[in-house]
Formats: structure tokens, sequence, C-alpha cells
């Protein structure tokens, strides 16, 4: 079977949320001694990046996306024990949790599925997390960016008090927020480093936190990423 | 004519002096820390109190100038109700889920019928409506139901719901079924206690989350046998959609509810237009009104009026951090106080 055969078993086992042919296919990945990191990036996660378009496109919704999310993961629990250990070093660490007071986590579980995709490493907190253990797990990992997220305006609040007791604690992690009551204003105003409108923006702007170029805090475009990855090169 | 009679007349369709303003509850919180504080009727007390929760909603109305009375504060009465775990929160954070009973949608067997005269909160919801009908027969008592769609997000994780929509479609709809019918059965006790209109909160049942196809085969039929049966009761029904409407826009025509409530994102004007033959209410920012400044949430008052809104109400659940002061530049906009 060629390569790029098996590439596209996986791409489509993605789209059409498909855990068991993804893993199917995944096994064939292994079984023609084709790369395993390639067949990540050139299948599985080329049928996540078709997957964000038919999310911004409004053809798939969030059950989609979750179901997609399994069937990649499906395909690299296969693939993972092939991995050369190296590919995941120089992961960028997050903490992510929802706020305290709020137990509304699809929001934040969307977001940690699609950073996790991105080869975040991430951590997750869950949903209602008291404000010190924020701070206390981006300590202790040396996080580099910690994910925020409510869906209730009574704990916006608390948001602003977890930025505050990182900078006094002298943790450097960058503070990404993002919920349903949140705006770019509102993240500006309380010190947050980035905002992101839903998960798919999440994963741009947590991207270009990361660049060492200035992100504005509103990214609404994919070719606004394009840019900047332009920009980039000139450098 | 009375705050009871204007907003009835509204949601019958029939002409009126004003828009009415009005808070409903619920998942739509109509409460401040500044009345907590004058009253002694504090959360999270309140929220176990019939007798406190009925004072802190009568000082809420006095305070602000909303036109109704709308308890509870929070939506976890029936979910508690059916045994998930809640969190009273404190004096700002209201009662919030912390535990589901429900690992999968196919444990939905498990549960029991709700007794909506003994379970959870609920008895009290009961008894403080009944206490709010004995003292005001001029302004409108506003129950609150949690949708079914949402329901279901605070007894099963809602990633497991989600999936399940696709995975598992007739164990959903079993589910659904049993809380709608439950839903029923709390909504006819609360308007026997005397509640004059039903709003059904849906937030999880967003367009946008959903999408169209879902929100068809999920939400609306389901929303449309509830209100089926609060409208053979003689009880007008609003149902509350968070998020972006615009992929649903088509289908909320078909919800059989007088007026549909709206979140702060949505444009009305537009609104009016696509989902016209409907009631709007909405939808002052609650971010807005928490941090001001005044002459901004009046003039998003007036422009809202002038776009043709129906009844005049905060976009989601107050803040309990709101000041009285912001409020009452939202009704006074209403009342032409200004």
């Amino acid at each position: 079977m060629e390569k790029s055969d098996i590439f596209c078993r996986l791409t489509q086992a993605v789209i059409d949320m498909d855990a068991t042919r993804a893993a199917e296919a995944a096994a064939a990945v292994i079984q023609h001694n084709v790369d395993p990191y390639e067949a990540i990036i050139e299948g599985l996660a080329k049928g996540m990046d078709k997957v964000n378009e038919l999310f911004e496109n409004e053809e798939y919704f969030v059950p989609e996306i979750l179901l997609c999310a399994d069937a990649m993961n499906a395909g690299i629990d296969v693939l993972r024990p092939y991995l050369p250990k190296e590919t995941t070093w120089n992961k960028k660490k997050v903490v992510i949790g929802v706020v305290k007071g709020d137990t509304h986590d699809i929001g934040k579980n969307l977001v940690k599925i699609m950073l996790d995709n991105a080869g975040f490493e991430m951590h997750d907190l869950g949903r209602n997390v008291p404000y010190a253990k924020f701070v206390d797990i981006a300590g202790e990992l040396k996080a580099d960016l910690v994910c925020l997220s409510t869906l209730m305006t009574t704990t916006m609040d608390g948001m602003q008090v977890i930025i505050e007791d990182l900078k006094k604690a002298g943790i450097a992690s960058r503070v990404m927020v993002g919920g349903g009551p949140i705006s770019p204003g509102f993240a500006k105003n309380i010190g947050a480093d980035g905002y992101a409108k839903n998960a798919t923006e999440a994963v741009k702007v947590a991207k270009g936190l990361f660049q060492e170029i200035h992100v504005p805090l509103i990214l609404k475009t994919p070719e606004l990423v394009s840019v900047r990855r332009g920009q980039e090169g000139v450098r | 004519m009375t705050e009871k009679e204007r907003l009835l007349k509204v949601l019958r369709g029939e002409s009126v002096d004003r828009a009415p303003v009005i808070c409903p509850g619920g998942m739509m919180t109509m409460a401040c820390r500044e009345v907590m504080i004058q009253t002694g009727c504090r959360w999270p007390a309140v929220h176990r109190d019939a007798q406190k929760m009925a004072e802190l909603s009568i000082a809420m109305r006095i305070e602000t100038g909303l036109e109704n009375l709308g308890i509870p504060f929070c939506m976890t009465a029936e979910a508690e109700a059916f045994g998930g775990e809640v969190e009273d929160g404190d004096e700002i954070t209201s009662p919030h889920m912390v535990q589901y009973p429900l690992k999968s949608v196919k444990q939905w067997k498990d549960l029991k019928e709700l007794n909506p005269h003994k379970d959870g909160r609920l008895p009290t919801i009961l008894e403080c409506t009944a206490i709010l009908s004995r003292l005001f027969s001029d302004t409108p008592i506003i129950g609150n139901l949690v949708g079914p769609l949402s329901l279901a997000t605070s007894l099963v994780e809602a990633t497991v719901l989600f999936k399940a929509l696709k995975q598992e479609p007739e164990d959903v709809h079993g589910l659904l079924r049993f809380l709608t019918d439950n839903s029923i059965r709390y909504g006819e006790a609360l308007i026997g206690h005397g509640v004059d209109v039903m709003v059904i909160s849906d937030p999880s049942a967003t367009g946008e989350i959903l999408g169209p196809g879902l929100f068809k085969e999920f939400v609306l039929p389901y929303l449309n046998r509830i209100a089926n049966r609060m409208h053979e009761l003689g009880k007008p029904v609003i149902v509350h959609i968070c998020g972006s409407v615009s992929p649903v826009y088509e289908l909320l025509k078909e919800l059989v509810s007088e007026c549909v409530s709206v979140d702060s994102m949505v444009n009305i004007r537009e609104a009016k237009n696509v989902i016209s033959g409907k009631k709007l209410m909405g939808n002052v920012s609650t971010i807005l009104l928490q941090n001001g400044p005044i002459d901004r949430i009046q003039n998003a008052s007036r422009n809202l009026l002038n776009c043709g809104i129906d009844i005049l109400a905060p976009a989601c659940g107050l803040s309990a951090k709101t000041p009285v002061g912001h409020i009452k530049a939202m009704t006074a906009v209403v009342k032409g106080n200004t």
C-alpha cells in the first residue's frame, strides 16, 4: 500500500469521526513500516485541520469536533509506542481549568483537545478550580501558559485575582483567557496576555504567544496567522 | 396598567403603553449583593430558605425597579433534585454542580421520577412562590425551568452527552423524554403555587454548540412539549437561548413559545426581522450592567427600545456584584425617568 493512501485513510477517518477506522489505518502505518510521526502530521493532524475548517464554516459543531478528536486520539494511541522519544521534547506546558464558581467545562475541554492536538503539553485542572491551585500548579510545573475559562459573569473577576497572584508569586507563565462573557477588552484590562473567542482561535493565539513577535489580542482570521508567519520569515 | 397586565399583554401580542423591564430569575439571576446586605437575606443561606428567598426577590424588585419577581437564584434546583451534588457557592457565586449523578447517558433509567413537593430545593421554591403570590397580585411572578438538554448537561458530563447525540441518539432521546416529563410536572406545581409566566432557559442548547441539525432533533421538540403544556394551563412561555443564535435563526420560528430571549451578541434589529411573529426579550449586556458607566447602560437600553425590543431585560444572569444603581439606570429608561 502506498504511504499516501494510508495518510488519506487516516485523514478521512478523523473527518468521518470514525475511531475504529483511524486505529486500523494507524495499524497499517506500522505494518508497512511508514514513519509514525509523519503519519500523525500528514494523516491525523491534516484531518483535524480539515475539521477545524468545517467548524469555522459552521458545517461541524461541538459534538462533531469531540468525535473527530476521539478518532484522532485512537490513531495516536496506536502509533505512540513507535514514536521516537525525542519527538515529544520541548513541548510548551499549558495549565488549563475552569475558574472556581463555574462548572461549565465544555469550552475548556475543547480548547484542551485542540491545544493537545497542536502539540502543547496539557495539564487539566478540571472545573470549579480554586484560584490558588492555578498558581500552585503553574509554579510547580513552570508552566509556559495558563488558560483560564469561565462561562459565567459571576466568576470573571476570579481571573484577575489569579493573574495578580501569579505575578505576586513571581511566576512567569503567560495567561490566556476565554469563555462566554469574556471580551478582548476585559482580557486586556485584567492583564491577560491573550484572549481567544473559541477553541480553534485558542490554538492560533497560543501559538502566537510563543513566537517572538507582537500578537494582537484579537485574531479573527486565518489570514492574520499567515501574515504573522510571513513576518517571521523576513526576520 | 399593572406590571402584570403589561407583561401578559405583551406576551399575548396586545398593545401596551410601553415595554416591560424584567429579570426572570433562575439562570437569569435576579440578585445583587448590595440588596443582600441591606436585607440580611444573603447568599448562600437564601437558596434553602423560602422566606428569605421571597424577601430578597421582593427587595430586588423595589430597589431596582425591575417589574417582576424571579426565583430561584441559580439553575441547579432540578439537577439537585435528581441527585446531582450542588455546592451552594458564596455571597457572589451562585450554586453550581460539582458532581453529576450519571456517568453515561444510558444510566438515565436509574433516575427517579421527581417529586416537586419532596425532592431537593423544589419544595422551598414552591413555598417561596406561594408566599410571593399571596403578597403580590399586580406583579408578575416568574417561574423558571431548565430546558431538557441543559438539564441533561447538569446530570451527565457535557462532553459525554454531546458525543452521545451522534453515537447513542436513542438513549439521549430516552433521557430527554424523561426529563421533559418531569420538568412538566415541576412546571405544573409552580403554576399551582402561583407562577404567572414560565421561563425555560436552555443555555447549553445554543446553536453555536449544536448547529441546526442537532438543535432541531434534540432541543425543539422537548422545549415545545413543555411550552404546550404550560399553554394548556393558561400560562405564557419565554425561552432563553444563550450565545449566538444565527445558526438556528430559522428554527427559532418553530418554537411555540410567545417570546424568545437572546444573549448580548444578538443583533435585535436583525433578530426581529428573522424571527418575526415572536416577541423578543433582551439583551442588555450583564458585563455592561456590572461595570457601567450609567450613561452607556442607558444608551444601550434606549437603543434596544428603538430597535423594537418587546421586553427589556439583562442578556443573561446578573452578576451579584452589579450595583443597584446600574440596574435602576436600565429600568428608568423604560419608565421615562431619565
